[in-house]
């Protein structure tokens, strides 16, 4: 364990798991936030914190579960092209201004806290597989991204979402990486062996090849939806003069 | 006249309020006043995905009727009309579109709004609005 922490392969790995988990994890805590709205004060921290209980709980058992799936044949495959729509569904824009789900903010506390491991189940996926998919068979970087994505679920703020706005290019970073490691993931896939030990100069040529597929996919399916109304109106009010009494609360 | 004062709730956008107040006082036709919050999306991705409209709505028009409460609170004190407004969006950009629809003749706004580490990632509000818009802009310290 000690010498892997010396090569640069194992801190490049690192690099990949943190910015995966930072790019899909980041909505998890305000999933959980939101679903939490209106329990009473008292009970919203303890829906908080089940929910975040059962969102670790439930990332550590689907990412082992994971990776005993890709050990069989052929799944390193769904896999992959599982991870490379990931990827370019990171970099599209929303279809449309609103939301269109059908969590509602639960007023009991178990009504939230099963609604939160329902939305963690389906947040955990695509994590799961992208950091299942970094680590290929090495325990100790799985166990790593699992206690690194524990905080980002607890904690992170929306900041990530705040960064994401200014510096959009984060998104396609983000969508290479996820691209790219579904090219290793292709490339470890038991089918195409015999291919890739062949020709060498696979082992960059087909992860590259991903990360552009993703980038370039991504690009032309967010130019055909452009132009979606970024702004949204959300109240309006109007205080008359004098008057305490305030009018028009939306 | 009408005098557009973005609004986070930070100290520097309180001091932008008490100058649209001074404004207000010393201009020979009496402007109207309009408080303008803005708030970032939370309606993104798996958010998107999973939490229904109405909850997520209801979220943020709470988390801006919060950013909005002591600036009120000055102009209630004193006891003048004044308009208040909520969008969602991109700050720069949302306080731009507003002023465009809304005929609004002059930006007052803070120096700084979320400080420390935020801003200086996020870069300045400030910057992005006067980049956006061709109307006066006061900018209060």
């Amino acid at each position: 364990m000690l010498e892997m922490l010396q090569t640069p392969q194992f801190w490049v790995d690192v690099f990949k798991i943190i910015m995966i988990d930072l790019l899909l994890s980041g909505d998890n805590a305000v999933v959980i936030a939101l679903a939490c709205r209106n329990l009473p004060e008292a009970q919203r921290k303890k829906g908080i914190l089940y929910g975040v209980g059962g969102a670790i709980g439930l990332r550590i058992l689907l990412t082992f579960f994971a990776v005993g799936l890709l050990a069989l044949p052929y799944l390193k495959l769904v896999g992959a092209l599982l991870l490379l729509w990931i990827g370019i569904k990171l970099i599209l824009p929303e279809d449309e201004a609103h939301g269109e789900g059908s969590i509602k903010a639960e007023a009991h506390l178990w009504g939230a806290v099963k609604t939160i491991i329902v939305a963690d189940f389906v947040m955990s996926l695509d994590n799961v597989l992208g950091v299942a998919a970094v680590a290929k068979d090495n325990v100790w970087l799985l166990v790593f991204g699992l206690l690194v994505s524990i905080p980002m679920i607890a904690w992170s703020s929306q900041l990530v979402l705040k960064l994401i706005d200014r510096y959009p290019v984060i998104i396609y970073a983000g969508g290479a990486l996820l691209g790219y490691v579904a090219g290793e993931m292709l490339l470890g896939e038991a089918l195409l062996k015999p291919l890739v030990e062949a020709h060498h100069v696979l082992h960059w040529i087909v992860p590259a090849v991903c990360a552009l597929l993703v980038l370039g996919t991504g690009r032309w399916l967010a130019a055909r939806k452009a132009a979606v109304a970024t702004v949204r109106d959300l109240a309006d009010g109007e205080v008359p003069a004098r008057g305490m009494t305030r009018k028009g609360e939306a | 006249m009408k005098i557009l004062v973005p609004v986070d709730g930070s100290e520097h956008s309180l001091h932008a309020v008490r100058h649209a107040l001074v404004l207000h006082d010393s201009l020979k036709a009496v402007p109207e006043l309009v408080l303008l919050n803005v708030q970032r999306s939370v309606a993104q991705g798996n958010v998107k995905l999973l939490i229904d409209a109405q909850t997520i709505d209801d979220y943020q028009r709470e988390q801006g009727m919060a950013a909005l409460e002591t600036a009120r609170h000055v102009l209630d004190q004193r006891g003048i009309a004044y308009q208040y407004h909520l969008s969602v969006g991109h700050p720069a950009e949302a306080i731009a579109q507003y002023a465009a629809k809304h005929g609004v003749s002059h930006i007052v706004i803070g120096a700084h709004g979320e400080g420390g580490l935020g801003k200086r990632l996020l870069g300045s509000i400030v910057a992005q609005v006067l980049e956006t818009t061709a109307l006066p802009v006061t900018v209060v310290r």
